[in-house]
């Protein structure tokens, strides 16, 4: 597990290279709590973000296993009005949940840059 | 002191760092503010110790819909304030314990120290209070290595987490601080379970109410609690391999809920790899200290049968808890193939083979003596087994404090127990004639001539070993014999 330090540092990686970057965080499954995280906008309460989505992550595992699914949860995909949210999993108690403003960026420039960086969080 | 408050949807818990006189609490706790973005509140220093405590709230995550209210508390680690560290101790629903590792003597130090608070907490309600150990100052020149801190710490620590930091840098304290959030989530999840947690608002919310239950309750400063001083001195082809437990297993599907946590961390720290053996069961751990095991039949296409299994297990280890070595758990983990697999994992303690073999160079006199006090401990051993499914050999059975204790990995099958010897003595006399004829077939003939000088009572673990040595049928050992006899110290 990288520190505080390492993790922010990665995302400060990921937000030049992300256009539209707003925040990301790297969450902790169970608790909800964040392990670091890097935000641009006062405003984006990016540590209750992180919890309430570490709920969404669990009720997708849920539904995973209701539906028999023999397969494991990669990522999620979010398109908001003004936003993309980004939830991919790094392992299976950690995530990375990331916001980017819709109009410089898309899902697929999101998700690659999420991907190119995934190691420097395991 | 966890409470779930319903006004405020929340879950609270107070999370205490602990630790000796300038090991770097008030440091971590700063950091871990500056990292979260809060203050902490002193309410009195003194040239710039704490004397109360320093305070800090943070309220995030969540944890079954509720917020999660962290009140993060340290104690004042002078001596003299030893009363006002018990009561924040006894509050505490997980302590991080900051232990400095820059040198052996303040890890000699720290060790005391943990003892004392270990004694504290342990007795605080049904389920154990969580602690994990903060290797701090570990970019100190010379810093005392992991290794070296967890043999200062010995065995009775050996199921406790350990993690590391520079306080000053702030590194390592947030991922300390989300760790022991889990670990005290798990034990409020048992309390859940229990129907033991209660509702209503915290009665100390504040720093200010904290301060004021302290000097209400005329929590003032008393003399030393021990003599630190003087424990510091004494102190000084298949389908592939499934992927192995980690830290991080899902809420459940672990036991010990508490202790199995910290001892899955302190495993999976190390690297184990994993291996097939025997009719696909899979083991790991070769060489690292622990031991991982999950039988073939261990797994599972479903979490909740594996669950099921999980709680078998643990009932089965509950049954047998006071025979089994405490470093151990059962987890029951994603095999990373969409199965789930049970495995457990046992910390390896020193067998009574080892203890005999490490005893090679001792004099005739010693090692006649380590060999009568393993052959006591062995044939308790049997006798406490009787009924149950475990097999005790040198190997599988160690020495501790209150008696022996099985070391190994329990039998695939829990329900079927072994069947019953009568003859103990036997058994014992056949085990140890094998170590004296291979591990020390050197020392026979000198253990010989000394044996025939040596008053031996008819039907004592002595006349055992005399038998193994001369490797002549065994005598029936009398009770008495047996249970007075008391091991040597070595």
């Amino acid at each position: 597990m990288p520190s505080e330090k390492q993790i922010i540092e990665s995302f400060e990686k990921v937000a030049s290279e992300t256009p539209g970057f707003i925040a990301a965080s790297l969450v902790d499954l169970d608790s909800g709590m964040t392990l670091g995280m890097k935000s641009l906008r006062a405003d984006f309460d990016l540590a209750a973000a992180s919890a309430y989505n570490s709920e969404m992550v669990k009720q997708k595992q849920k539904i995973m296993r209701a539906l028999s699914l023999k397969t494991t949860l990669e990522d999620m995909l979010m398109t908001l009005g003004d936003q993309i949210h980004l939830i991919k999993m790094v392992s299976p108690s950690t995530f990375i949940y990331l916001a980017a403003d819709r109009a410089q960026s898309n899902i697929a420039i999101v998700r690659i840059t999420v991907n190119k960086h995934l190691g420097l969080f395991v | 002191m966890a409470v779930l408050d319903p006004e405020r949807n929340a879950i609270v818990i107070r999370i205490v760092y602990d630790g000796p006189p300038h090991a770097g609490k008030t440091t971590s706790v700063r950091s871990l503010a500056r990292s979260l973005m809060r203050s902490v509140e002193t309410p009195l220093e003194s040239a710039g110790r704490t004397v109360y405590f320093d305070w800090m709230e943070y309220t995030g995550g969540l944890f079954e819909g509720h917020r999660i209210r962290c009140q993060i508390v340290s104690v004042p680690g002078q001596p003299d304030l030893a009363a006002r560290r018990r009561a924040l101790l006894e509050t505490a629903d997980v302590v991080v314990f900051v232990a400095d590792t820059s040198t052996a003597t303040a890890v000699a130090r720290s060790v005391a120290h943990i003892r004392q608070m270990v004694a504290i907490v342990r007795d605080l309600g049904e389920l154990p209070v969580g602690v994990i150990v903060q290797a701090n100052k570990r970019d100190v020149p010379g810093a005392i290595s992991r290794a070296e801190l967890c043999a200062a710490l010995g065995n009775d620590f050996a199921h406790t987490a350990v993690t590391e930091s520079v306080a000053e840098t702030g590194s390592g304290i947030r991922e300390t601080f989300v760790f022991a959030v889990r670990v005290a989530l798990d034990r409020i999840r048992e309390l859940i379970a229990r129907g033991a947690l209660p509702h209503g608002r915290p009665a100390v919310d504040t720093a200010e109410q904290l301060l004021a239950v302290l000097e209400d309750a005329r929590i003032t400063p008393t003399e030393v609690a021990g003599d630190i001083a003087a424990a510091v001195h004494a102190l000084v082809a298949a389908p592939g391999p499934p992927r192995l437990p980690d830290a991080r297993v899902p809420s459940g599907a672990i036991w010990p809920p508490v202790e199995g946590r910290m001892v899955l961390h302190e495993a999976t720290e190390v690297g184990l790899a994993v291996r097939r053996v025997g009719d696909g069961d899979w083991m790991a751990g070769t060489g690292s200290g622990w031991r991982a095991h999950s039988t073939a039949a261990a797994e599972f296409s479903r979490f909740d049968d594996g669950r099921q299994a999980l709680v078998a297990w643990a009932q089965g280890h509950a049954a047998l808890a006071g025979l089994l070595s405490p470093p151990r758990c059962i987890v029951l983990a994603d095999t990373g193939a969409g199965t789930w697999r049970l495995w457990q994992i046992v910390k390896l303690l020193p067998s009574l083979r080892a203890w005999l073999v490490d005893g090679a160079a001792l004099t005739a006199s010693e090692l006649l003596g380590r060999l009568t006090a393993a052959a006591a401990c062995l044939g308790d051993a049997h006798r406490r087994c009787v009924g149950t499914q475990l097999l005790p050999t040198l190997d599988t059975i160690g020495r501790a404090a209150h008696g022996p204790q099985f070391i190994s990995l329990i039998p695939g099958s829990l329900a079927i127990p072994l069947p019953h010897t009568s003859d103990i003595a036997g058994r014992v006399a056949s085990a140890l004639s094998r170590v004296l004829a291979v591990e020390l077939a050197a020392r026979r003939a000198d253990l010989a001539r000394w044996l025939e000088h040596v008053e031996r009572a008819p039907g004592s673990w002595e006349d055992v070993v005399a038998a193994a040595l001369a490797e002549r049928r065994a005598p029936r050992v009398t009770d008495a014999a047996s249970l007075g006899h008391k091991p040597p110290g070595r």
